[in-house]
């Protein structure tokens, strides 16, 4: 039997979040669902895969037409009434191992590069496979994608920059500072960006948190929460001497740092650097402090300037990777080919040992007075003689199938009689 | 010797092809084949220089060629250690493309040191010449990290960091490298001057005062002006890297017009023209 790899699904590019949220299959329930598909449109092999993003179900078939029908089917019982169709797209051979590589290299995703996906698609196999839903397609299909996917992160700079506005901050902090670990964040006020920022730090190595903030019970929480210390409001200046970086979002209306105060700090620092990152709108830190020596300030634009042309450097490199996919989806073709082949080569040999086995014992009977050694060297002589004769049409067969030969194995097939 | 020189210039053009290559498309794999041309390349130079003492029975210094691969082969000492004190890569990019210059400067030179004078010839001598071009070896580290810093701090400044900022390391290594090789060539370079004094002291019975002489302590004091700047006022990062890129310039200029062009003690060209028997001269 010929099987080949069909996709079908949705995604962030088809459907819109409210249908997305609606087929997302959650987590304990994908087994569930996997084995429901499986049983109700009794495909051979079929993976489920659900993200925020997209609800895709990847299978190996014999027929693509009715294995597609039968994923559209699922989808369309799954959707509960809602018009799915419109949003799904569905791919087959080629592209269906196309579309599954470059969704494994994170290609496909809202934010090309995203590590999640990955893992995800780990997770969506695993899954299918516990459930016994897999078999040696799939299998071989998610393992090139897994090694596909690690190719692209090595070979291209796709995933190397930072596309969130709290990681380009992080991102910035590393080239500024050799190390992180002994360094000092001070937090001037909260917001959601601030202690996210705060918190990236923190999982990069930061070494010590201060927060300060106009109601001084909200530092204190605060600084709780990151294990730092809280500052009252009014001395947070004298607190800048041993502050590294700076994360200012407060309501301020103006700016609650001003060049001449932190050239005072820079002073007694004795120029050691200090980078500023100003979330706020309207900005709390006087951007003249750019002005100082070693004194580095980044706004939200500055930052979401880093963010544009990290995403725009993104799309660059997906150009790359695009190659590097086109080799591997190459390479799976020629294996599936290769593997197509298979039963004929069985047929064929299985043929060829049938044939030599009944001559073999039609001889030895018309012989009939042979000795154990006559009859040995007899036997060693026709399977000898059959295999000998059977291995150029297999590895002709074998290189025909896995080139994609149609013509030579048409003449193979009726030179040797394979079914 | 020719070989071992040739093997060395060959190692040092490969080392510096895969350090550029490993700056622009930022590849461990350069990276590595990179480390691996300078460890051959040094080995072979190494063995290089020893070859020519024991041949000649003079220190290498002791010719223009000689002095220039001599130069090389503490360019690259010095870039090894700053490589296995910080694990920046990116620094041979910009310091090993001068080693090799060095090298292939020496291959039209007169490589093969000619007798130095009995009176001159002494454990001064090595100590003079070798101290002083670690002294320049390590400068020219410094000026490296200071251009390195100056990169590096155009691209956090411009608020849009380009390809140079992934590829640089971080402002505070590019400091510390400056510092760090200051620290070490102010000392190398103080010892070279007093050991020229001593070694001229001894062999003429007076301090010589020649353009060379004028110039290093010229660098000496604003060497030790900018140490001391550092450590008193915490002149770092940009003051810091553009004082190291000066500094090198002079030392540099030092070198390219006196110890060439002028004559005294210091030129190749009329070395020891005061003393019967002529032969070569230092650095």
């Amino acid at each position: 039997m010929k099987l080949q790899l069909i996709s079908l699904g949705l995604s962030h590019k088809t459907a819109p979040v409210e249908l997305r949220e609606r087929l997302a299959i959650p987590a304990d329930q994908v087994a569930a669902e996997v084995c429901r598909l499986h049983e109700a449109t009794t495909l051979p092999e079929c993976l489920l895969l659900s993200t925020c993003n997209r609800v895709e179900a990847y299978a190996g078939v014999a027929d693509a037409t009715t294995g597609l029908a039968a994923l559209e089917e699922f989808f369309t019982h799954h959707a509960n009434g809602s018009d799915v169709c419109a949003h799904l797209y569905h791919h087959q051979g080629a592209e269906a191992v196309d579309h599954l590589f470059r969704v494994a290299s994170s290609l496909d995703s809202m934010v090309v590069g995203e590590p999640q996906i990955l893992g995800q698609l780990k997770g969506a196999f695993s899954t299918a496979h516990a459930a016994g839903t897999t078999g040696t397609i799939l299998h071989h299909a998610i393992e090139r994608a897994i090694s596909t996917a690690k190719r692209v992160r090595t070979e291209t700079a796709i995933a190397r920059s930072a596309v969130s506005i709290s990681f380009a901050a992080v991102e910035l902090a590393k080239k500024i500072f050799q190390n992180l670990e002994d360094k000092t964040v001070m937090l001037i006020g909260a917001g959601e960006m601030a202690e996210l920022a705060a918190q990236h730090l923190i999982s990069a190595g930061v070494g010590y948190i201060l927060v300060t903030n106009r109601t001084y019970q909200r530092a204190v929480d605060l600084a709780e929460r990151f294990h730092g210390s809280a500052i009252r409001y009014e001395d947070f200046k004298e607190s800048m001497v041993r502050t590294d970086i700076v994360i200012a979002s407060t309501g301020a209306r103006d700016y609650v740092l001003a060049h001449h105060d932190m050239a005072r700090v820079m002073h007694a620092r004795r120029s050691r650097s200090v980078f500023f990152i100003d979330i706020s709108v309207p900005r709390n830190l006087d951007p003249n402090i750019e002005r100082i020596d070693n004194c580095y300030v980044y706004d939200i634009d500055d930052l979401q300037q880093v963010v544009d042309t990290n995403k725009e450097e993104r799309l660059k490199e997906s150009e790359r990777a695009t190659e590097i996919i086109q080799e591997e989806v190459a390479h799976f073709l020629q294996w599936l080919r290769g593997r197509a082949g298979t039963p004929q080569i069985i047929a064929l040999r299985e043929r060829g040992a049938r044939l030599c086995e009944a001559e073999l014992t039609r001889a030895i009977e018309q012989l009939g007075h042979l000795t154990k050694e006559d009859h040995a060297v007899i036997s060693e002589l026709a399977r000898r003689l059959t295999n000998k004769f059977l291995h150029p049409p297999t590895t002709a067969l074998k290189r025909a199938m896995r080139d994609g030969d149609e013509t030579a194995v048409a003449i193979l097939h009726k030179m040797f009689r394979i079914s | 010797m020719l070989t071992l020189f040739y093997a060395a210039l060959c190692a040092y053009f490969l080392g510096t092809c895969f350090s550029i290559l490993y700056f622009l498309r930022r590849s461990h794999l350069y990276g590595r084949i990179y480390l691996s041309a300078v460890i051959v390349g040094f080995a072979a130079h190494t063995v290089l220089i020893g070859a020519i003492w024991l041949a000649t029975g003079e220190f290498p210094t002791a010719s223009h060629g000689g002095s220039m691969v001599f130069f090389s082969w503490v360019i690259v000492a010095v870039l090894t250690l700053v490589e296995g004190r910080y694990r920046v890569p990116v620094v041979g990019s910009f310091v090993l493309p001068w080693a090799f210059i060095a090298m292939l400067y020496a291959a039209f030179l007169n490589r093969t040191p000619t007798q130095v004078p009995a009176l001159l010839r002494s454990g001064w001598f090595f100590a003079h010449t070798s101290l002083s071009f670690l002294s320049y070896a390590a400068f020219m580290v410094a000026f490296a990290g200071g251009w390195m810093y100056l990169l590096q701090e155009r691209q956090v400044r411009s608020h849009r960091p380009g390809a140079n900022f992934h590829r640089l390391p971080p402002l505070d290594t590019l400091d510390e490298i400056n510092r760090w090789s200051m620290a070490l060539g102010f000392p190398l370079l103080t010892l070279g001057i007093l050991t020229g004094a001593v070694w001229a002291e001894m062999a003429y019975g007076r301090l010589p005062v020649d353009p060379k002489v004028a110039w290093s302590v010229a660098t000496w004091v604003i060497y030790g002006a900018l140490l001391n700047a550092r450590h008193t006022f915490g002149w770092r990062g940009r003051k810091a890297a553009i004082l190291a890129i000066l500094g090198f310039a002079l030392v540099l200029f030092g070198y390219a017009v006196i110890n060439v062009h002028y004559t005294g003690f210091h030129s190749f060209r009329q070395a020891f023209h005061f003393l019967p028997g002529t032969g070569g001269g230092g650095m």
